[in-house]
């Protein structure tokens, strides 16, 4: 059994959809010549062409609006921005045009854009390269938004949102880049719109996506060792979310946690939350608990690890909801 | 022909009016389509409106100067075609309702109510108002067995009793059946268990009239007044039996047997102790009023006292012995005041005078502290001296 | 007379004199029955935009941007281009929409508050959505052109925008990656001397049509009230970029003779002296004195025109008046392609199914 970087399952996935449907680009800052900045691109400028895989000039909002044009050719673009916050200049094609253009053609001109964004922190990089961007792309109607948390499931999303008729945006967790998973890739199995679970428990369900997996999944392993059943959700899709998961770990568990990098005020904890309330209100046996990054920009590398929730926060917050 | 009514548009952006400046028209003026009709000031611009009709104008809404809203008519027209008449739909008819629960605990209104929504759920599923529920979860939290406490109470006053909730009914626009009367029904069968005793004395009402022809209207307000008093020294009067002690009460809140065309109601005439005649009268005129016309709210229904008066002179029986409500120990009941023969000072004289029955709850006192309780009632009531010292 | 302010510096290229007088060669390769097609179409948008208006005026319309003044950029440059070309327009293009075949009162379902974008089909009438954010849809003419390079076909696309959206970025990115990639696209700017209230002047200290230089493509500056003029302008431009030698700016000078839009008032910050000014510069004047002139048209020929161009101003105003607000749906029907469950639930309760 193979075993795979997410960058190199990013990589495959791009390759495989290239191969696959001749309309497919790839496109963005350094995404040919060198193969991306984080190797995703790597190799396939030479296996399928300059025409078909390129470097573009430093333009973001080129680079999007370019992707708008194409589509009205019928083209399949895969856009690359290179850092999260590189993003901000390309979120006026994105929100005004990306996102609306099939609704403003009354359904004539499809937008089957995939929009790859190097997104979040917890790589102790430098300023603007540690940015939780979502909630931009999750509140704007028409754009679906994806976060892949490991790397099988990273090609998984990733042929998804290629293969989706409207606009994706794929958010990569930086820090889960070179996180290795043994096991074959597959597009086959829950695409987008379905989150997964991914331990079993039945005291509290802990919510999170991205890089913050992998410490739920610690968290829950210390929770167990005091006799607390923990259910592990990973939302993968947070634009449409998994609705029907979110209400049945309500209705089962009646005690629901968050986790994520963003900053607290309309994060996406903030929407779980509000679902979780009107889906399964009567299920809730305590509110809804949000660990979070805080309401502070990004900090520097130096003070990194008391921003992002830590697995002593999540332990505390799911302690005290199931003391509730 | 027909008329149409050309309303002043929206110029800009989201404006709210137009500032009429000149007016290019005038009335009985054939227009053609687009011809100039009126020029009008915005806070964006000054523009030149053209006619959207071909036809005659018959009005100009509005003078040099006028500011005319968005949306008003501006002009109307007489033109070739017909008119659409847009039909106001009606308001929807609101239906008073009047809870009644005979298992209220708390008042609704007394502050947000503390619970998990699962709790919720359960009492809104077996109807019960969380809010009429004292909770006694941590903080005052309202758990389950709270609930649950309710709901047995219910199920032992059988089929038919319905704990009606606060939001329920205030939502509720028609009832299947009258739930005072149901509600009446259940409480006093339920109460028929309680051994009830009933004493009788009769009052020489001659001070009390001259008291009441002095203040004017009833004399419920001044025999209230009087009961007062008298608990003050016979406390076992506001009093409640429990299991395991009996409980004197610190206030006296009194509930008032009010007939309506409903049925029997019995509102709360809440700390009567503290008012004077004047206050309990108007209190009383608000209750019996809003007893029977159905606006009473939650907060004088919830059955906070524990002694009841009912005024039956008022509709000209002599005595009687009502059952107590739920709650209540002890239930007053006033005769009508009619002349009488009486004995005083070893003759027989013709004197106004009264019945008072006290029915009381027998396990919380005995005839005799109840007897010697009326006996001071009525020697107040006898008293002009007395009488004069109420509070008014 | 002088010219309007914006157009001093560079004189533009011309083929008529504001006069109407030839100002060189007047062959241009069209035929009589061309020229009396660009002046019909010149007359008939000229009824229409103002018939929209008074339907503004009268509540029909939402705000509506008036293009009076810049009939010969539109119309010289729809006649300039191919059956397979592709326009991206911005929102005050209805004359060069009509000519390129858009149902002008579909277009104008977009003002009446009835459709965003573009209510018409833009890939059976080759001319995209309505764009009102500055500068966006030449990114997106950057994107289609380049899609026509990797296909290799014949096709050219074209950008239009005005003097104001020279200042954005996406003007800036947009130019730069077609010339990076010299790509088949014609950039075609309409310099009406206002952003709103600000001049030219204020826009940019520069000529827009030297901007191209930087970019490493051609530049030209036209007179954009010539309507031969801005033809063979845009006609070489696009059989550059039908040759495979990469795009060109184009900068028709013209002026906005109205407000910004029916929401603006332009005497805050322009004077009437100067629109008057301007008016000696009209583009229908000009082209119709040289067609008189020529012998192509006549007294009664332009009265037929103008008869024609009220009953179809009436005709619009009619088919926009009937149409009632389109169906609640519309406003869920085309977000996505493959609409998420949360969606569908909320559409239904917004629909109340």
């Amino acid at each position: 059994m193979a075993e795979w970087t997410m960058s190199g399952a990013l990589g495959r996935a791009l390759w495989d959809a290239l191969a696959g449907d001749e309309r497919v680009l790839v496109f963005g800052e350094d995404v040919g010549v060198s193969g991306g900045v984080f190797r995703v691109t790597a190799g396939l400028q030479e296996e399928f062409g300059e025409r078909r895989v390129f470097d573009t000039p430093i333009s973001e909002a080129g680079i999007a609006g370019a992707a708008v044009g194409l589509c009205f050719a019928g083209w399949r673009p895969v856009i690359e921005m290179q850092f999260d916050a590189f993003s901000y200049p390309s979120l006026e094609q994105v929100i005004d045009h990306v996102a609306k253009m099939r609704m403003r053609t009354r359904g004539r001109v499809d937008m089957p854009i995939t929009i790859r964004i190097a997104a979040f922190g917890g790589i102790k990089g430098k300023e603007h390269h540690g940015e939780s961007p979502e909630t931009y792309y999750v509140h704007t109607a028409g754009l679906k938004v994806v976060v892949p948390s490991s790397p099988l499931d990273a090609y998984r999303l990733l042929r998804h949102a290629i293969a989706d008729p409207d606009p994706v945006v794929v958010l990569e967790p930086k820090a889960r880049y070179w996180g290795k998973e043994s096991g074959d890739l597959s597009a086959e199995g829950a695409g987008i719109g379905r989150g997964r679970v991914l331990r079993t428990g039945e005291d509290v369900t802990i919510v999170s996506y991205g890089a913050m997996v992998t410490r739920v999944l610690e968290a829950a392993a210390v929770l167990a060792g005091d006799g607390i059943s923990v259910r592990v959700v990973d939302l993968r899709s947070l634009a449409p979310l998994d609705e029907d998961l979110l209400q049945r770990c309500a209705e089962e568990t009646g005690r629901i946690v968050v986790v994520h990098e963003a900053p607290r005020t309309l994060g996406m904890g903030a929407e779980v939350a509000a679902r979780v309330m009107e889906l399964a209100f009567d299920s809730l046996e305590a509110p809804v608990a949000r660990v979070t990054g805080w309401d502070a920009p990004y900090p520097p590398a130096s003070l990194e690890d008391g921003y992002l929730p830590s697995v002593e926060r999540i332990v505390a917050a799911a302690r005290e909801t199931v003391a509730y | 022909m027909a008329e149409r009514t050309f309303a002043m548009p929206d110029l800009g952006e989201g404006l709210e009016e137009g500032r009429i400046v000149e007016w290019l028209v005038a009335a009985g003026d054939t227009v053609a389509l687009n011809q100039p009709l009126v020029e009008v000031e915005t806070a964006k611009a000054v523009v030149e409106i053209p006619s959207p009709f071909a036809g005659r104008v018959l009005t100009l809404h509005g003078a040099a100067g006028a500011d005319v809203p968005v949306g008003a008519a501006l002009v109307t027209f007489e033109v070739e075609g017909a008119v659409d008449a847009a039909a106001i739909p009606p308001l929807p008819e609101k239906v008073p309702v009047h809870p009644y629960s005979p298992f209220i605990e708390r008042r609704p209104t007394a502050g947000p109510v503390r619970t998990t929504p699962p709790v919720r759920q359960m009492a809104k599923e077996l109807g019960i108002d969380i809010g009429t529920i004292a909770g006694t979860g941590p903080d005052g939290r309202i758990v389950e067995a709270d609930v649950r406490r309710i709901a047995d109470r219910m199920a032992a006053a059988g089929e038919g009793v319905v704990a009606v909730t606060l939001a329920e009914d205030l939502r509720a626009t028609r009832l299947p059946v009258d739930p005072i009367r149901q509600g009446i029904a259940e409480a006093l069968t339920t109460q028929a268990a309680i051994p009830q005793v009933t004493t009788f004395r009769t009052v020489d009402c001659t001070a009390l009239e001259v008291l009441r022809r002095e203040l004017g209207g009833s004399p419920l307000p001044i025999l209230l007044a009087a009961l007062c008093r008298t608990i003050d020294d016979h406390p076992l009067l506001n009093a409640r039996w429990t299991r395991d002690v009996v409980e004197t009460r610190g206030t006296i809140n009194v509930g008032l047997a009010v007939d309506t065309d409903r049925g029997l109601v019995v509102p709360v005439l809440q700390d009567a102790g503290r008012r004077g005649i004047d206050d309990l009268a108007a209190e009383i005129r608000r209750l019996a009023a809003s007893a029977r016309d159905g606006t009473m709210q939650i907060d004088d229904l919830v059955p906070t006292s524990t002694i009841a008066v009912s005024n039956t002179g008022s509709y000209g029986s002599e005595a009687g012995t009502p059952i107590l409500a739920p709650g209540t120990s002890v239930t007053l009941a006033f005769g009508v005041i009619t002349p009488s023969a009486l004995v005083v000072e070893g003759a027989v004289v013709a004197r106004p005078a009264a019945t008072i029955s006290c029915t009381f709850d027998h396990r919380v006192m005995d005839g005799a502290t109840a007897g010697r309780a009326l006996t001071a009632l009525v020697a107040l009531l006898e008293s002009a001296d007395r009488l004069g010292g109420l509070p008014r | 007379m002088d010219a309007p302010g914006h157009w001093g510096g560079t004189s533009p290229t011309r083929v008529l004199e504001p006069d109407g007088s030839a100002a060189g060669d007047t062959d241009v390769g069209l035929a009589p029955d061309d020229f009396r097609a660009m002046l019909r179409w010149m007359v008939l948008a000229r009824r229409l935009d103002h018939e929209c208006i008074a339907l503004q005026r009268q509540g029909e319309l939402t705000v509506y941007p008036g293009f009076e003044g810049q009939e010969a950029a539109q119309i010289g440059a729809a006649f300039a281009l191919a059956e397979q070309d592709f326009v991206f327009p911005t929102f005050r293009e209805l004359a060069m929409a009509m000519v390129r075949g858009v149902d002008p009162v579909r277009y104008l379902w977009y003002h009446r508050g009835t459709w965003h974008g573009g209510p018409y089909d833009p890939r059976a009438t080759r001319f995209g959505p309505i764009s009102i954010p500055i500068a966006t849809q030449i990114a997106h003419a950057v994107g289609y052109a380049l899609g026509q390079q990797l296909d290799g076909t014949d096709v050219v696309t074209v950008a239009c925008f005005g003097d104001g959206a020279t200042s954005e970025g996406d003007f800036h990115e947009a130019a730069n990656m077609a010339g990076v990639w010299g790509l088949p696209l014609v950039l075609f700017c309409q310099n009406n001397g206002w952003a709103i209230s600000v001049p030219t002047s204020r826009q940019t200290a520069g000529e827009i049509w030297r901007r191209a230089e930087g970019y490493g493509f051609p530049g030209v500056r036209v007179d954009g009230n010539d309507v031969l003029a801005v033809y063979v302008a845009v006609r070489d431009a696009a059989a550059r970029a039908r040759a495979g030698e990469g795009p060109t700016l184009i900068e028709a000078l013209t002026y906005r003779i109205g407000a910004h839009s029916t929401a603006d008032d332009a005497s805050r910050y322009r004077t009437e002296d100067e629109v008057e000014q301007a008016r000696a510069f009209d583009p229908i004047t000009r082209f119709e004195a040289w067609m008189r002139s020529e012998g192509h048209v006549d007294d009664a020929q332009m009265l037929a025109w103008s008869e024609e161009a009220d009953a179809f101003a009436l005709s619009v105003r009619e088919a926009l008046i009937a149409q009632g607000p389109p169906p609640a749906e519309w406003a869920f029907d085309w977000v996505y392609a493959d609409p998420p469950e949360p969606f569908l639930r909320q559409r239904q309760e917004a629909l109340g199914g």
